[in-house]
């Protein structure tokens, strides 16, 4: 067959390096390929003078022979390279007696447009490592054994094999589970005295033996020469018969038997232990019929027959695929995700967000997800949402559950098909997890979480990650064990942040104006309004939020909390900032004195009221009250008052040591500015005052005060907050007081309320 | 110099100076070639006769050669040595009864010298016996129907050594232990051949394990007599006899060591590389007595040869050559260790890989022209 100009083009390169090399490369003739598509062989020789040598590394010739395979798509594929001799078997990355393995990963290190210059230039690396005997130096990973897998069926093996004693080798039985016709995983081992408690219908046991010294490098071809092995690391010919027959018994006429052989070849990391590698002899159903047969007969021709097949038959090894973690490194190792290994996850929601996190949570090893959903999986959400057309009709918990399992068989996993509205902790035993993940984007939950966490705080981080409408930006929020706050109070911070700094598109997108919302029904008049987005809008934001969130957790201190706004990339929008973020310390919390709320004092507003206790003292000296005004929300659902921030005195206030008089002037502004800036989130609630050197209860003048506050306004407020600073000239201390116009009217005399 | 165990490959030109120490007071010396413009400054052969003189044992005042091997009497392997005759007293010549069938006018002044000193030692050796003395010994090698005429009458038996035996004998002294060589050839059959098939054929072993490998010595042997060594060695099971760790690339790495006309095609004898391959003890190395190789040949051209050194490299671990490795003017010297492993002294690695320059340089550089570069 002629070459094609791929092989004419690495015949020609070789030439010109022959030409440059005085001698010390050489080209000898090609073959022609053997048939349209095949190699051309050329032979090349190479000196090795300048190579330096060590004990025990490769033996150069002083000239090296080799035979290079040029395929025929060269340079597009690269060439392959044989040496003319066989001096070279049982070194490392030498296979099969004479195939050099150049590349350890060819995609990476063959470049095609340097063609043989740089296979050459490799074969000298190469030949340089050899000599030294560091082609699998002590501080690499050791390259397994050569096995030629010849089998139909390949083994996953699952589990950690177990130790040999240090001068003998280890029998036992491995446990073999057929997944599929073509594959079986490895499962568990057991020691000979010790067997499997049960066997499935499509289990297997396997013989297993694990060596306490290395085979050769290339393992044994032919049954025969395995068998020698085994005798020459200790086993009698007469052993391993037995052994076989052993397990042979039980096993159905057209039934192969396994051979699970194992030596100690392998090794993880730079100058670690050395582990066993694995490997799997497919052993024929004849003589494994040949072996159960001798069992129960007399017949020496079984016998006889089974060594005449052992003789020449070739091993037949099944391709082994490692899940072992001794011999493996998983490929998200440092990576954000891997912090999620072995880690136990609560997803709430299995929707868009959740079930895409889902399968990133089970892919970075998490050991046990539990997902809590009542929703059910309906068509419109293959859309978007991790399901398949199976599910539909299916609850998304279970749906989900059966996908992360099928990503992994060993997931511990609990479906929670609860109204999490309802709340978490009275369904779900949370101190187990170590991560709880909201995403429900649900204010229900949120509400429920808050009132939770208020209660009793989190034994774990909680993240909280949702879309915009468009699912063009992300966010998640991040709240630590002792980061006192939950989904809510965590949105309001993170609401006020980023109104505060911007950007508007994040304002926009997450806090639209009442005007622009635009509810969307899939499912015109009988679906819940939710946002519009592609699988990949929501790929990009899970993936991302969910990254950001594990970097948060491990970077936050254990008391903070933190929110990210992502913006998914776009041509259309160069300008947009693709991420903002805001660390939030924890607020102050305490308990109103009259009616039991939690007040959420925001450091903002802590710091705000503590600046101008410091002013009035340096201004009108200590004894001196002072006071000003108090924004925030109160939120009877939750029996919360969000304390967000704290003003000074307005000008035309009145400060003796005896009281304060809070003015009025420019307070309709003030009002109004931090409700702009809070989105309108945050309003007046109240009042604040201190007293100088007394406890801070509230006095007459400050029950009047709120009883005029309350009832007297044109327009009163619902309840009002009081705010008093006790002792503000040496230890403020902060009492609370929240007062209902109600309570304020029980006690008011018939003409203060106009009767 | 010749104080330390081993052997000495010496560069002088295409020709053979194998200088082999068995111990401080004995050393041998194999084939010689003085050139005379060798004594000049800037000519990097070296003037052998001028350092055996200076560097070998003193008796009683002279420098002093236990034995002078001739592996046949071609001037390449001879000449110098009227002159070394004159300045070094030889205790033994080893040599091929052949020389006594060449005819002087045949033979080269030093090669006549050599013939003359022969006969002068026969004549001694019958007079003396086996207890004649350092100066008047010898050793021959090989058969020859000519040992039966009346002139050889009386030779001590002692004194000749057929292929098939070794020598522990040097100089009247049993160095066993020290020195062993067992002689291969010349072939009883080949002594009336082309005078380089009638070379003296050697393993010598500073030791007493020929198996450990010692050096192969074939003079200017070509391929069939070589192939005939080791199918007789082969034959009678002393495969031993031909372990190798260092080798005299026969014929000043001539091609017909491994290459025959054939129907007039140059023809590889692989077989005869396989086996020396095999006879190698560990990583060997082959040395070639000649000037530097060329990197090809044309046809009809002298040894050395590029064919033969490429073969050499693909079977042996090293090799050098007297001219290109070592340093200028100074022979290749392998110590013997006290384990019978053979190294070379000055070993080192030379720092630039050639292939590496080659791979560049065929692979092109991408810089624009640093002269100025004119288009009309």
């Amino acid at each position: 067959m002629s070459w094609t100009d791929g092989q004419r083009l690495g015949l020609e390169q070789l030439e010109d390096i022959e030409a440059a090399a005085n001698g010390h490369f050489t080209v000898g003739e090609g073959s022609d390929p053997r048939a349209d598509g095949a190699p051309a062989v050329v032979q090349i020789t190479l000196t090795t003078r300048h190579i330096p040598r060590a004990k025990g590394g490769l033996p150069l010739r002083a000239r090296e022979k080799f035979v290079v395979h040029i395929p025929a798509r060269f340079p597009l594929e690269y060439p392959t390279i044989h040496t003319a001799h066989n001096r070279w078997t049982g070194f490392p990355h030498v296979q099969w007696g004479s195939q050099l393995c150049l590349y350890q990963s060819p995609n990476l290190e063959y470049v095609p447009s340097d063609g043989m210059f740089g296979f050459v230039d490799r074969l000298r690396t190469w030949l340089a490592a050899g000599a030294l005997g560091q082609l699998d130096p002590d501080d690499a990973p050791l390259h397994p054994p050569a096995v030629s897998a010849t089998a139909d069926e390949c083994i996953v093996v699952q589990t950690n094999a177990p130790s040999p004693a240090e001068d003998y080798f280890w029998l036992g039985s491995a446990r073999l589970a057929y997944r599929h016709q073509y594959r079986l995983d490895l499962t568990a081992w057991r020691n000979l005295d010790d067997s499997f408690e049960s066997i499935g219908e499509n289990e297997r046991v396997a013989a297993a033996i694990i060596l306490n010294k290395p085979l050769p490098f290339e393992y044994p071809q032919t049954v025969a020469a395995l068998m020698g092995q085994l005798l020459e690391q200790g086993m009698s010919v007469e052993l391993q018969l037995k052994f076989m027959r052993l397990f042979s018994i039980g096993g159905k006429d057209d039934a192969p038997l396994y051979f699970v052989v194992g030596a100690p070849m392998r090794r993880l990391e730079a100058g670690g232990e050395l582990k066993t590698h694995i490997a799997v002899w497919r052993v024929d159903p004849d003589a494994a019929r040949w072996l159960r047969e001798s069992l129960q007969s007399e017949d020496m021709a079984l016998d006889d027959a089974f060594y005449d097949w052992a003789l020449t038959a070739k091993t037949t090894w099944c391709r082994v695929y490692e899940a072992r973690p001794e011999v493996t490194i998983r490929r998200d190792i440092n990576s954000r995700a891997s912090w999620l290994s072995g880690k136990k996850v609560l997803l709430l929601g299995s929707g868009a967000i959740g079930s895409q996190v889902g399968e990133y949570v089970v892919r970075a090893g998490a050991g046990r997800v539990d997902i809590a959903d009542n929703g059910v999986v309906g068509p419109g959400i293959l859309v978007r949402q991790n399901f398949v057309d199976w599910d539909v009709g299916f609850s998304k918990a279970h749906g989900l559950e059966r996908r992360l399992k099928a990503i992994n068989p060993n997931l511990a996993s609990e479906v929670h098909r609860k109204n999490l509205a309802r709340g978490i902790r009275s369904q779900i035993a949370l101190s187990d997890f170590d991560l709880i993940i909201d995403a429900t984007a649900s204010n229900f939950v949120a509400t429920a979480l808050e009132q939770e966490i208020a209660a009793t705080p989190l034994p774990c981080p909680l993240i909280s990650l949702s879309v915009s409408a468009k699912a063009e930006f992300g966010m998640v929020m991040t709240a630590m064990p002792r980061a006192g706050c939950g989904p809510l109070q965590l949105a309001r911070r993170a609401k006020f942040a980023i109104f505060r700094e911007g950007p508007a598109v994040f304002v926009d997108a997450f806090w639209p104006k009442r005007e622009d919302v635009k509810l969307f029904q899939p499912e015109p008049g009988c679906s819940e309004p939710t946002f519009t987005g592609s699988a990949i809008d929501l790929a990009i934001h899970t993936s991302a939020l969910l990254n950001l969130a594990i970097e948060r957790i491990e970077l936050l201190p254990a008391d903070s909390s933190s929110a990210d706004f992502i913006a998914a990339p776009s041509i259309r929008f160069p300008q947009r900032p693709s991420h903002r973020a805001f660390v939030f310390k924890p607020p102050s919390i305490t308990t109103d004195g009259r009616n039991n709320f939690r007040v959420v004092i925001a450091p903002e507003a802590k710091q705000e009221m503590l600046a101008w206790i410091a002013r009035n003292k340096r201004v009108r000296g200590e004894h001196v009250e002072t006071g000003g005004l108090l924004f925030g929300a109160i939120d009877e659902s939750l029996k919360t008052i969000w304390f967000d921030r704290a003003s000074g005195p307005p000008p035309d206030s009145i400060a003796s040591e005896e009281n304060f008089v809070c003015g009025t002037e420019g307070t309709q502004a003030l009002t109004e500015h931090h409700s702009r800036v809070s989105g309108r989130s945050s309003g007046f609630i109240g009042i604040w005052h201190t007293h100088p050197v007394s406890r801070p209860d509230p006095s007459t003048d400050d029950l009047s005060a709120m009883a005029q506050l309350l009832v007297l306004e044109r327009r009163p407020p619902r309840h009002t907050l009081m705010v008093i600073v006790g002792f503000a000239a040496d230890k403020p201390q902060l009492a609370a007081y929240l007062f209902h116009r109600r309570d304020i009217q029980i006690f008011l005399p018939g003409h203060w309320l106009g009767q | 110099m010749l104080k330390q165990r081993g052997f000495l490959f010496w560069p002088v030109g295409c020709g053979d100076a194998t200088t082999i120490v068995i111990d401080a007071d004995n050393v041998m010396q194999v084939d010689i070639r003085h050139l005379a413009a060798s004594a000049e400054k800037d000519d990097d052969r070296v003037p052998i006769v001028d350092r055996l003189v200076e560097h070998l044992p003193k008796k009683n005042g002279k420098p002093y050669l236990a034995a002078f091997v001739l592996t046949h009497p071609d001037l390449d392997h001879v000449l110098g040595f009227a002159d070394l005759l004159k300045r070094v007293v030889i205790g033994e010549l080893w040599f091929t009864p052949r020389v006594f069938r060449e005819y002087h006018s045949e033979l080269s002044d030093d090669a006549s010298v050599f013939k003359r000193e022969a006969e002068r030692r026969v004549k001694a050796m019958i007079k003396a016996g086996a207890g004649a003395a350092a100066g008047d010994r010898l050793r021959l090698i090989g058969f020859d129907e000519l040992l039966q005429e009346d002139e050889f009458r009386g030779f001590p038996k002692s004194a000749h050594t057929v292929p098939g035996n070794a020598v522990t004998v040097v100089d009247g002294v049993d160095c066993k232990g020290l020195f062993r060589a067992f002689v291969h050839a010349p072939f009883k059959d080949d002594s009336a051949k082309e005078r380089n098939e009638t070379s003296v054929a050697m393993q010598i072993v500073l030791g007493d394990d020929p198996a450990a490998g010692g050096v192969l010595l074939f003079g200017d042997l070509s391929y069939p007599t070589i192939r005939k060594i080791f199918d007789a060695t082969a034959q009678a099971r002393q495969m031993d006899n031909l372990a190798w760790q260092l080798m005299l690339a026969p014929h000043h790495c001539s091609k017909s060591a491994m290459y025959q006309d054939e129907d007039g095609k140059l023809t590889l004898k692989q077989d005869i590389l396989d086996d020396i391959e095999a006879a190698q003890v560990g990583q060997g190395t082959i040395i070639a007595s000649c000037e530097a190789i060329p990197a090809t040949n044309s046809k009809g051209d002298n040894p050395p040869h590029a064919l033969a050194k490429e073969r050499y490299q693909e079977i042996a671990g090293a090799f050098y050559c007297t001219h290109e490795d070592g340093k200028a003017g100074e022979p290749l010297f392998f110590s013997v260790g006290t384990d019978a492993t053979i190294d070379y002294v000055e070993m080192g690695v030379p720092s630039s890989d050639p292939l590496s320059g080659a791979v560049d340089s065929a692979r092109g550089g991408a810089a624009p022209p640093s002269e100025k570069v004119g288009f009309g």
